[in-house]
């Protein structure tokens, strides 16, 4: 179900209006979790059994870890994570290795074929969000245990197990399966979400908050990504082989836009939604695109993804403590195993070695004694914006080309494209849609502009006519959205 | 309120004329205008409908003609542009021109003319025209950017486009290693049984008053000797025979040029929709 689509409109006021009615009161949370689950259910049910799989795995075992005693518990954490990773490894990756082997041994794949059930698995949607999320549950649950003192209860931990069991079924089952959050995050962490589980009230709803996120995460959706994608479409193989550079360049430099705000439309109505039942869900999005290093970009950047990969790979793998040889190689791990999570193709991958290649270089880069003395040494005015307008381009530019990967996700199709590209200069520059391209693309750059640290644009927050402004703003993206939706299509990342 | 103080201004500068309708920019838009204009306008009444793909869409009939509405469809078919006409019950034009190619293997979009003949939204398009593609505010400011740009450049500027880009070669050549290739495993197949229905389509038509043509529109000259194109032609003159059915072909001398080795540069588009209509006046 999307939340663009009239259906999900009829189901969040069905699923709202009974979730305030007082005599429904005490059975808030078990009416969640039901209308969760109707909700991936809605086009195909047969779904639904793989996410109560994952509910059960991790209930059952963050369950257990809490009150086993601690040799146990580890076994039961190892054991969860490896249910986990298994089922998310057999669904969304199976397809891949089986194909491998397939080629590598000469091995049949007719449809009477052993690999041939395999090769034809369905990708569950938001497998690979609700997996992490069964991860990060046990993995914390486990990292509370370790450090409680003995005979001390732990009150976090409290907070995250309930001590009846089937209260923490239902508790975890509406943390994995929360449906504002469910097909592509945020991922939540245990520790910020379960000691929100309880009673909302009607009368505590603050109103204006939720719906101007809601307008702006439909805004982004609607008429900036579901727009920008009619364009982007020419990127496409084989069209993009009549394009001229430039329309080339400022289509890629849209793609880029509509990829932002796909997903953080997407992550903006999950928080509005969520906040309209009381429950808040992390910002997913920090304005990535003003980033003046990698670092930050990814910092900024799916944040519940990334902060994931640090809590658990990256820092379990030993982070920046073992040297910098180490470090580089922690990082290439982390930002290749981050790309894969994307998808099954090796391009994937390859973006992620992109990445990781380019935050180990940015590290390298940092420790020139001269960078480090110019990092150090503080600018202002103009010689600061302008290093910092250079470094922001710059990081823009690079992760502009990375998405490249994500269009043309077959590697020679994205390499030609840029050949093409290079060696079409007789081709005409197409005037009349790389103006649609820079106007949908226009608020987001503005959107990020506004909130550049220490600029002019974000000195016009401090303004007084800026809550002026902001309300006239909202409302002009409510106009947009009434007169010039785009067609309707799944948000980017339901596809990992 | 902002919001809705912004959208009865719109309105209002809608109704005083003050906001010039688009044709749209891109393929969506495109389809959708053409598709409003001729269900909710009641006083377009073509005498003809062409209905197709990008190649009907391709052919500017509204230059010739304005007695022949060009319903064609870029990145569709046929059967969406018949399935459209059925969505305007008051008012049935006398022909239909319907093209045939390999493209009627595409089925009709379904969500596409729902969306458009829904009783409701169509109610909301005829009374408040703010609601229609062609008034969208990004694509009537950009309409404004174009005219801009178009009176920035002297009359004696560069000659309208061949149409023609460095790149065709390219794709010709690409299309001749596909064409040299044949139809596929079950296409032909495929390709009868679309036109078995595209034949029950006809007759349904008929029955109901209107009289149907069916149109060949030619595709780059030097592809047209490759064994798909040999193949096409073959199955198409099986299925719909020149004795029982009129079909509207290109002249032995055209040698049609196409810019993509599918789509007519605009000078071969215009003078096949001059034949076109030509041909129905007829």
């Amino acid at each position: 179900m999307l939340f663009t689509s009239s259906e999900f409109l009829v189901f969040f006021l069905v699923v709202f209006g009974l979730y305030y009615l007082p005599p429904l009161g005490r059975w808030q949370v078990p009416l969640l979790v039901a209308a969760s689950l109707c909700f991936y259910a809605w086009h195909t049910p047969m779904l639904l059994i793989l996410l109560t799989i994952s509910i059960a795995i991790n209930a059952v075992g963050s369950f257990q870890i809490a009150r086993r005693p601690l040799n146990q518990a580890l076994w039961w954490g190892i054991g969860c994570v490896v249910a986990n990773l298994s089922m998310l490894g057999l669904f969304k990756y199976g397809a891949l290795v089986a194909g491998l082997l397939a080629d590598a041994l000469a091995l049949p794949t007719g449809p009477e074929s052993a690999l041939s059930l395999i090769l034809h698995l369905p990708l569950p949607i938001g497998i690979s969000f609700y997996t992490f999320e069964g991860i990060s549950l046990v993995a914390d649950v486990l990292k509370r245990r370790k450090k409680a003192v003995p005979g001390k209860a732990d009150p976090e931990l409290a907070l995250i197990v309930h001590p009846s069991p089937t209260q923490h079924f239902l508790r975890t089952s509406l943390f994995v399966a929360f449906f504002p959050h469910l097909i592509a995050g945020p991922i939540l962490k245990a520790s910020h979400f379960f000691p929100q589980i309880g009673r909302k009230y009607f009368r505590d709803i603050a109103w204006a908050p939720p719906i101007e996120t809601l307008i702006i995460g439909y805004f982004l959706k609607l008429v900036v990504a579901d727009n920008l994608k009619d364009f982007t479409f020419w990127i496409g193989y084989p069209f993009y082989q009549t394009l001229s550079p430039l329309t080339g360049v400022v289509l890629l430099f849209g793609y880029s836009i509509q990829i932002f705000a796909d997903f953080a439309g997407y992550s903006l109505i999950a928080m509005g939604l969520g906040r309209l039942l009381g429950y808040d869900l992390i910002n997913n999005f920090n304005f990535p695109y003003i980033s003046r290093s990698l670092s930050e970009f990814w910092r900024r950047w799916h944040i519940s993804l990334s902060t994931w990969l640090r809590d658990y790979l990256y820092i379990p793998l030993g982070g920046n403590r073992f040297g910098e040889a180490r470090t580089y190689v922690n990082l290439m791990v982390v930002m290749t195993l981050g790309g894969l999570w994307h998808g099954a193709a090796w391009s994937y991958a390859v973006w992620g070695v992109y990445h990781g290649a380019g935050l180990a270089l940015e590290r390298w880069v940092m420790q020139w004694p001269f960078v480090k003395k110019a990092s150090a040494t503080p600018r202002t005015g103009w010689p600061r914006l302008f290093t910092d307008g250079f470094l922001t381009l710059y990081v823009f530019g690079f992760v502009t080309l990375g998405w490249l990967l994500f269009k043309l996700p077959n590697g020679s199709q994205a390499a030609d494209f840029l050949i093409t590209l290079a060696s079409n200069r007789q081709n005409p520059f197409d005037s009349s849609r790389c103006a649609a391209v820079l106007l949908f693309s226009l608020p987001v750059v503005i959107y990020h502009l506004v909130h550049y640290p220490d600029s002019p644009f974000e000195a016009l927050q401090r303004h007084r006519w800026w809550p002026a402004l902001r309300q006239v703003s909202v409302g002009i993206a409510l106009v947009f959205i009434i007169l010039n939706s785009g067609s309707a299509t799944d948000f980017i990342y339901f596809q990992f | 309120m902002p919001a809705l103080l912004i959208l009865l201004g719109y309105a209002a500068a809608i109704r005083c004329g003050w906001v010039p309708p688009t044709d749209g920019f891109q393929v969506r838009d495109k389809n959708r205008i053409k598709s409003e204009r001729y269900l909710l306008d009641s006083q377009l009444q073509p005498e003809a409908v062409v209905v197709g793909s990008s190649l009907a869409a391709n052919l500017p009939t509204q230059e010739i003609s304005p007695q022949v509405f060009n319903l064609g469809l870029a990145g569709d078919s046929a059967w969406t542009g018949l399935d459209l006409i059925q969505g305007r019950p008051a008012f049935r034009p006398r022909i239909v021109v319907v093209e045939v190619s390999d493209l009627l293997l595409r089925s009709s979009d379904r969500e596409f003319v729902h969306g458009l003949v829904d009783p409701p939204r169509m109610a909301l398009r005829k009374a408040w025209p703010m609601f229609r593609t062609e008034y969208q505010p990004v694509g009537v400011v950009l309409k404004e950017i174009g005219r801009w740009q178009k009176r920035r450049k002297s009359a004696a500027s560069a000659p309208p486009p061949s149409g023609v880009l460095p790149v065709t070669e390219r794709l010709i050549e690409q299309a001749r290693r596909t064409g040299e290739g044949g139809l596929e495993a079950g296409e032909e197949q495929r390709l009868k049984e679309a036109c078995g229905r595209l034949r029950t389509k006809i007759e349904e038509l008929q029955k109901s008053g209107l009289r149907c043509v069916l149109l060949d529109v030619p595709g780059e000259a030097g592809l047209a000797t490759t064994p798909r194109a040999k193949q096409l032609a073959a199955l198409f003159d099986q299925e719909f025979p020149a004795a029982q059915f009129t079909w509207i072909r290109p002249a032995a001398d055209f040698k049609a040029a196409t810019w993509d080795a599918v789509h007519l540069i605009p000078e071969d588009a215009l003078n096949y929709a001059r034949h076109l209509c030509h041909e129905l006046e007829r």
